[in-house]
């Protein structure tokens, strides 16, 4: 009899402290500390945010918000952020899955990455001021979506963004990003729609090139598109125009490294060997421009050549981040930078 | 193209007890692996003359040589990413340990791990030696059409066959490659490419023209359950390999530069199913 009563208690010191909350759901202490922490402006939660899976997160996280009874703006301000940074963490964490559905129920439920974004968007209310705060906040959404590569989302937020911030050049700038990810080749478009999405890429690229603060990215983004549609000439147009205008060596590096593949496409390998080299000179030993340099003297009949550049490539223990696995998440990019920003609104 | 010269000429002299010194001259020889099977099994004893062997649409005159003379340096090309965690990565990392003991001792082997970035564990070591798989966490974006031009564009060595083995489940999420512009590397290729797609609940593969990219090097696309050890079909698969032929000739009728066709059949064989690469840069 001992022995049962030691094992209960054994038990009950390893399993971790539960709360039953108002809606029946209980909220861990990791979500209860997760929470609390973020609220006291303690954003050093990597650690903690990567322990917990998406599907905690997203079932628990507003139910410690409801059970903390969040009093003022800045309160709100608080768990809407930190709904997003929950989005972010849970990208790798299992948030793109959807909960399971009952046995009969048709219902297709969001996902869980989903649920945090529009619980963080609740918080905001109806119609919220255009505060700096919400302009911040509305970036943040959309870097988050963008890293989760969920193209809907990042245009209803650019456009959201775009009703209290008009003129804003990074949302104009996301109302394209998220054609390109609708898209994007592993989005799986149909080829018919293929005239839709660049004609609607065109155009929302265009009006952001008329921003200048976003006019070379805007360019670049539209190069890239023309060339996925075989717009060649009109792609290396665009392409030349951004790499006179850019100044982020990541972004420069694509521009050279798309003129590259287009110039490799079209067969003219000297021009396409120059710009692929001058990538190297911005990001020594990039992956994606080192590969298609080393196919460039495969079609130059440069077998060996070809072999020793992936060997060199495919051998060096650390090499520089390739700015081409961050083109697709757009201003993702940032992260770190915008959710920076945003957290100094909530001081 | 030249890199089976030296081999040629040995072959020939020691098969057609011709010498040495006529073929010294020999420039250009073309290799090209073939599979011939019947009925998914392989068709065995054939000669030169059975194989009516097209450059440009120009008949060649043909030598044949059977592979089981050659080594083979056999690229593993492991899909380590994120969407593989779980007990399909646990099932491929064995199967790599697995694989090496399948050689034969004049074999090597190499292996490349692909996430978004692409990394060699080892270059090509002697087969037989244990594998250092262990540990490999999944993690990160899938660089597949990557991973397989950068195995693609590995040289053979003189005298070695060069197997290229994806093992993966077939999901691409950030290749700088398309589909195109790597069958394009495919057709350029002196490596025969080999497909094993782990096949599991969650999904099929998001990759057009796997199968044309495979088949364009003379090779082909397997699936296996994700659950199931890859080993068998990896056996299945190299067993094939070792019978394919090897048949060789020196273009004539020709111009030697730019793309050259290439096309096999066996005239007197009608009902065999032929594979190998589409053509090579001349």
């Amino acid at each position: 009899m001992p022995e049962i009563v030691l094992s209960l208690v054994v038990i009950a010191l390893l399993t971790p402290l539960a709360e039953v909350g108002d809606s029946g759901t209980q909220v861990s202490v990791g979500v209860r500390d997760l929470f609390n922490r973020y609220m006291n402006g303690d954003y050093e939660l990597h650690q903690l945010f990567r322990s917990i899976p998406a599907s905690r997160l997203a079932v628990e996280l507003p139910q410690a918000a409801r059970e903390s009874r969040p009093q003022s703006s800045r309160d709100r301000q608080r768990i809407a952020t930190l709904a997003l940074e929950a989005a972010h963490a849970s990208v790798s964490n299992g948030g793109l899955e959807r909960p399971h559905r009952a046995r009969g129920d048709g219902a297709v439920r969001p996902t869980y990455f989903e649920s945090l974004v529009a619980f963080g968007r609740d918080q905001l209310g109806s119609h919220p001021p255009s505060t700096p705060f919400l302009g911040h906040w509305y970036h943040t959404a959309i870097a988050v979506c963008e890293t989760a590569q969920l193209g809907a989302l990042v245009e209803q937020y650019a456009e959201e963004g775009l009703a209290g911030f008009p003129g804003h050049a990074r949302f104009v700038l996301a109302r394209a990003v998220a054609v390109e990810i609708l898209s994007s080749p592993y989005a799986g478009v149909a080829q018919d729609s293929s005239a839709r999405w660049l004609n609607d890429g065109s155009r929302r690229f265009m009006s952001a090139m008329s921003f200048q603060e976003v006019q070379g990215e805007a360019q670049l983004r539209l190069g890239f598109l023309e060339s996925r549609a075989g717009l060649t000439a009109e792609a290396l147009r665009h392409l030349a125009d951004a790499d006179a205008s850019l100044s982020d060596p990541s972004l420069r590096y694509l521009a050279r490294l798309f003129q590259g593949r287009i110039l490799t496409e079209l067969n003219r390998l000297d021009e396409a060997e120059a710009s692929l080299r001058d990538a190297l000179q911005l990001v020594p030993g990039a992956q994606s421009a080192t590969l298609t340099l080393a196919s460039v003297r495969l079609r130059k009949s440069d077998r060996a050549g070809a072999s020793l550049l992936t060997d060199a490539l495919l051998s060096r223990p650390a090499r520089a981040p390739d700015p081409w696995w961050t083109y697709w998440i757009g201003d993702g990019r940032l992260w770190s930078e915008i959710v920076a920003t945003v957290r100094q609104d909530l001081k | 193209v030249n890199q089976f010269l030296s081999l040629l000429i040995v072959l020939i002299c020691g098969s057609f007890g011709l010498r040495e010194q006529t073929f010294r001259t020999v420039a250009n020889a073309v290799s090209v692996d073939v599979s011939v099977t019947a009925n998914k099994k392989a068709v065995l004893g054939l000669a030169a003359k059975d194989f009516l062997v097209l450059d440009n649409g120009v008949p060649q005159t043909v030598s044949v040589v059977t592979t089981d003379t050659l080594p083979i340096d056999v690229t593993i090309l492991l899909d380590v990413s994120f969407s593989t965690d779980g007990p399909v990565l646990a099932g491929l990392t064995r199967a790599a340990t697995d694989i090496s003991k399948l050689l034969l001792p004049r074999d090597r082997i190499r292996l490349i791990l692909v996430t978004h970035e692409l990394h060699e564990a080892f270059d090509f070591a002697p087969a037989g030696m244990p594998l250092s798989v262990t540990n490999v966490a999944g993690r990160g974006a899938t660089s597949l059409l990557d991973g397989l031009v950068a195995g693609m564009l590995k040289a053979r060595a003189d005298n070695r066959r060069h197997l290229l083995v994806a093992i993966t489940d077939g999901r691409d999420t950030l290749s700088f490659f398309d589909s195109r512009a790597a069958y394009r590397v495919a057709l350029l290729s002196d490596a025969v490419v080999q497909l094993l797609l782990a096949r599991d609940e969650d999904g099929v593969p998001n990759v057009a023209d796997l199968g044309a990219l495979a088949r364009a090097t003379g090779g082909d696309v397997r699936t296996f359950s994700a659950t199931a050890p890859v080993v068998h079909p990896f056996s299945a698969m190299l067993r094939e390999f070792r019978l394919n032929y090897v048949i060789y000739y020196v273009p004539v009728g020709v111009p030697a530069g730019g793309w050259h066709d290439i096309s096999v059949t066996i005239p007197g064989r009608p009902n065999v199913d032929v594979r190998a690469r589409k053509g090579y840069l001349g």
